[in-house]
């Protein structure tokens, strides 16, 4: 539909255009969303916690308390969450686990999503044979299952939480650099392109301010979903004990030590596992929020209540 | 103009959802195409020409699209009353669609012969094998050289006038009593367009089918069409006769676009734009749409919406000046 | 079809296949010698040199290059320090177990996902997408190691429906196939709905629709179809995950696998599996890549006929 806007000096009895819901008011119409943002909040405290005051209280141990069951809520509220074999109190502990699951997640995404983008950009933009030899790479990767080869590098450079984290970005680059390189490749053939070329724009201007904020949109919602998916193979990694190894704290290294307590403490193993499933559906529901708000022809989905019927 | 009519559109009202508020296409649309007529729907986009073609198909997506109110009646039935089912079952028979851009119109992962075939398996009109006959006669019929190999080919492999012949022959295949061309000659090459035009006179001859011809295209119009509906911003403003339409337009936004084509009886300079960008159905003005760049609007005008209103020549036209001009 | 086009994608994939190997050979020995990977970590000297001298390690690097071609190409992969056995032996004894859980696993996982994201689609937004979506995006979110503990603490432990471990009668099946369902289901429901959506919404749709086609005909012919291409190329980056993706299950499960089976060489750092294993992983996924080729031709006339 066309739309624009006449003359309005010259009729101003015209009535104004309804400006496009705000990011904000387009979260609060959707309730997953909300709610994820609250969990991210909730697991952002115990971040904070987790390092500050609480650090101490993930490794104290107190064998008068072991292993007790969670929800008891006359007791230290510490202990709400139960305790493990050794009396730590879980609450402290999971706190401390939210650290190492976010910061592995942000340093692995945050790393392949520049690396990535800029890979992808040099094989759109300007292709060539350099171009040609980043996507075969990047298929080379990608078509190997992501688990084993994290397993093997770990294997053979040793498991630490920095060649965790130089593994699972480079696992995640491919997917960066093939979304971007589509994306340019279609961008570079559009007019605007050509517009800014003709008006004398050297090739930085016009991969800057032309080509990255249009792919930039794709880019953070598919940040958002490795976020997730970094943060499950991270957990899958220490379980196996091939990730974050003891006495580091870590969500997936927790299920793997409530596993021999399944019988008697199921506490141990159900806490941290809920705590990944429900920080990875946050990331996973914030993309799929996202990919809604930022696409024009969706997003009366998410628009005020007045404007419907 | 005491022909029946084959489709009668009576005060029909559609809009859509956006997410700058509802938004209407249709603010009560009304005209008939008679038995064996070239109607031709004029308008520019947003105008609501292919959201009346898509009503009158039932193909509007519910949400967004909304029809607020009227009638479609077609051989005196009211589509709008019937259950989905049973005004599917119209389509494709009695009343088929030819799209503007043939080859994304066209089902990439099957046969063309398939897929003309499948309007007769759909509505039981013939076996399996007589049905891929019919194809192959359908498809030399609208004039496509080897048709019987092509027949099992995908439409990649055709260009964009192979294309639209092929839905040309989708159409026809069950002898509709009306075909809408919506803009059938807007994405293709000029010549292609001349032998698209003349397939689709013939097709008329033969046929003797009605044709509502929606198209944004003057040179269209007067090459085909009977009868011209023009609209504007979800209304009908003018309904005319095609020779007094070119001679002596009605409604000051025709005048207004016929001003603004290359005539070759007329001197280089005399094209007029219209002044001012088509209105923002988000916001139309008070009154009649047209009034912002309409060189007659008065206070009269916003005040008051201009019905469209049937003159004595047999024309009706929608503007509070018109009278007086046309007599 | 297209030979030309098989051809390069064949020739793509067995360069791929080579540079893995090739990087596991350069990464072994980048770190040092290899012989740390294949012993123990309690080794004495004299062991160690015993070892590189039998493995050949003394050799110039490329005579050990030409010697491991060779080996391969033999399928002679080296003995097993553990099991005391060819490595090529003990994986292939593993690799079918895996290949039929990842088999039913996906199989069980594309049909469920192709009938709810279809359904889906149909109504976006509407209550059945609502619930649907909301369900694969859990099923994608789940750590499927922590849902298959609960399932055992749940129906082993608690109420010892099922057996905790092992492999054998159908009850082994349920909980494994039950807990790797979750991701393949939740992922494809995603792509098939949204693959739906845009099919739905594209013009020849509109095409069938203005045909007089019933609802059924437009989904399941003329949007299903094309709705299957962008699934058969996650479905295939699923099983290509699957195929080395279902260690940490067989893991829990003690499943008798690939996976734990290349899991307990590492503890057990018995090396000549582990390689084995991984060219045995690396083969699986050649054949499922050259699978979805076929599978994409036989969908897409466009991928099939060269113009």
């Amino acid at each position: 539909m066309t739309a624009g806007i006449r003359d309005v000096n010259a009729f101003d009895d015209l009535p104004p255009v309804r400006p496009a819901p705000t990011l904000a008011a387009m979260l609060a119409r959707d309730p997953l969303a909300v709610g994820a943002c609250l969990w991210l909040l909730v697991v952002a405290t115990a971040l904070l916690a987790g390092q500050t005051f609480l650090a101490d209280d993930a490794v104290r141990i107190n064998l008068v308390a072991r292993n007790l069951a969670p929800f008891q809520f006359d007791a230290n509220w510490l202990n709400w969450l139960g305790t493990d074999s050794l009396g730590r109190s879980l609450v402290a502990r999971l706190s401390a686990g939210a650290g190492t699951a976010l910061a592995i997640a942000f340093a692995a995404v945050g790393a392949s999503l520049i690396l990535g983008t800029g890979l992808g950009l040099v094989a759109g933009y300007f292709g060539g044979f350099a171009g040609n030899l980043i996507l075969r790479i990047a298929d080379m990767i990608l078509g190997f299952p992501t688990l084993l080869l994290a397993l093997v590098v770990l294997y053979i450079f040793g498991p630490n939480i920095f060649n965790l984290i130089v593994v699972l970005a480079v696992t995640r680059v491919p997917a960066y650099i093939r979304v971007t390189n589509a994306e340019v490749i279609e961008i570079r053939e559009r007019l605007f392109v050509d517009a800014a070329r003709a008006l004398g724009a050297g090739h930085a201007r016009i991969v800057f301010a032309h080509i990255l904020p249009i792919v930039a949109p794709t880019l953070l919602t598919l940040a958002s979903l490795n976020l997730a998916m970094v943060m499950l193979i991270e957990a899958g990694l220490s379980f196996l004990g091939l990730g974050i190894q003891p006495p580091s704290i870590s969500w997936g290294l927790m299920v793997a030590q409530g596993r021999s307590h399944l019988a008697q403490a199921w506490w141990l193993t159900c806490m941290p596992g809920l705590a990944i499933m429900l920080t990875t559906m946050a990331f996973n529901l914030i993309a799929n929020w996202y990919r809604i708000a930022g696409d024009p022809q969706q997003r009366w989905r998410l628009a005020g209540s007045e404007a419907s019927k | 103009m005491t022909k029946p009519s084959v489709l009668e559109i009576d005060n029909l009202q559609v809009s859509f959802r956006t997410s700058g508020g509802r938004v209407a296409a249709l603010n009560g649309v009304s005209f008939a195409v008679g038995q064996n007529e070239v109607l031709a729907v004029l308008g520019e986009s947003g105008s609501g020409k292919s959201v009346t073609a898509a009503s009158v198909m039932g193909l509007i997506a519910q949400p967004p699209g909304s029809i607020d109110g009227g009638q479609i009646r077609f051989g005196g039935v009211n589509l709008l009353a019937l259950d989905a089912d049973d005004h599917r079952r119209m389509c494709g028979k009695r009343v088929s669609l030819i799209f503007q851009d043939a080859l994304s119109a066209l089902n990439p992962v099957y046969p063309v012969g398939w897929q003309i075939a499948e309007v007769f398996a759909i509505h039981g009109m013939a076996d399996r094998a007589s049905a891929v006959r019919h194809a192959v006669e359908l498809m030399e019929a609208v004039g496509i050289p080897a048709a019987a190999e092509r027949a099992g080919q995908y439409p990649h492999q055709f260009s964009g006038g192979m294309c639209q012949r092929i839905m040309i022959a989708m159409a026809i295949a069950l002898k509709p009593e009306l075909i809408i061309a919506d803009e059938p000659t807007t994405a293709l090459d000029v010549t292609i367009q001349a032998q698209i035009v003349e397939l689709l006179k013939e097709t008329h001859a033969q046929s003797g089918a009605s044709i509502m011809l929606i198209t944004h295209d003057l040179g269209l119009v007067a090459e085909m069409a009977d009868r011209v509906v023009v609209m504007y911003a979800g209304r009908v403003v003018e309904d005319s006769d095609v020779y007094r339409f070119f001679a002596e337009p009605l409604h000051p936004y025709a005048m207004g676009l016929l001003a603004s084509q290359p005539r070759i009886d007329r001197g280089a300079g005399a094209l007029q734009p219209i002044p001012g960008a088509p209105p923002n159905p988000l916001a139309l003005p008070s009154g009649c749409a047209f009034r912002p760049p309409c060189p007659r609007a008065t206070l009269r005008c916003a005040e008051q919406t201009p019905a469209l209103r049937k003159l004595a020549s047999g024309r009706a036209v929608a503007c509070h000046f018109a009278d007086e001009q046309a007599l | 079809m297209s030979l030309t086009f098989f051809l390069r994608r064949l020739s793509f994939s067995f360069v791929a296949l080579g540079g893995l190997m090739v990087l596991v050979f350069v990464l072994v020995r980048l770190t040092g010698s290899p012989v740390d990977l294949f012993l123990p970590l309690d080794a004495n000297d004299a062991m160690r040199r015993a070892l590189a001298v039998r493995l050949g390690l003394e050799d110039p690097i490329y005579v050990q290059f030409a010697r491991w071609l060779a080996d391969i190409s033999r399928l002679d992969l080296g003995m097993s320090l553990w099991h005391s056995r060819p490595a090529a032996d003990v994986v292939f004894q593993a690799l079918p177990q895996t290949l039929l859980l990842g088999a039913v696993v996906l199989g069980l996982g594309s049909l469920a996902a192709i009938v709810v994201g279809a359904l889906a689609a149909f109504r976006p937004y509407g209550a059945f997408d609502r619930i649907a979506s909301a369900a694969s995006l859990m099923g994608a979110s789940i750590p499927d190691f922590w849902i298959g503990l609960m399932g055992i603490l749940v129906f082993s432990v608690s109420l010892g429906w099922l057996p905790t471990s092992g492999y054998g009668s159908p009850s082994y099946w349920v909980l494994p196939v039950a807990t790797l369902f979750f991701r393949p289901f939740g992922v494809l429901v995603q792509i098939v709905r949204g693959a739906m959506i845009a099919a739905l919404n594209a013009p020849y749709i509109r095409t069938a629709r203005a045909k007089g086609a019933a609802n059924r005909r437009v989904i399941f012919i003329h949007a299903l179809r094309n709705a299957l291409l962008p699934m058969i190329t996650v479905a295939g980056d699923l099983a290509v995950q699957l195929a080395g993706g279902v260690t940490v299950i067989e893991t829990v499960f003690g499943w008798p696998g690939i996976g734990k089976l290349m899991i307990d060489a590492i503890l057990q750092r018995d090396f000549a599996v582990l390689q084995a294993g991984i060219l045995a992983v690396a083969v699986v996924i050649f054949a499922i890549n050259i699978a979805i080729d076929f599978a994409y031709a036989a969908i897409d006339p466009r991928v099939r006929i060269d113009k």
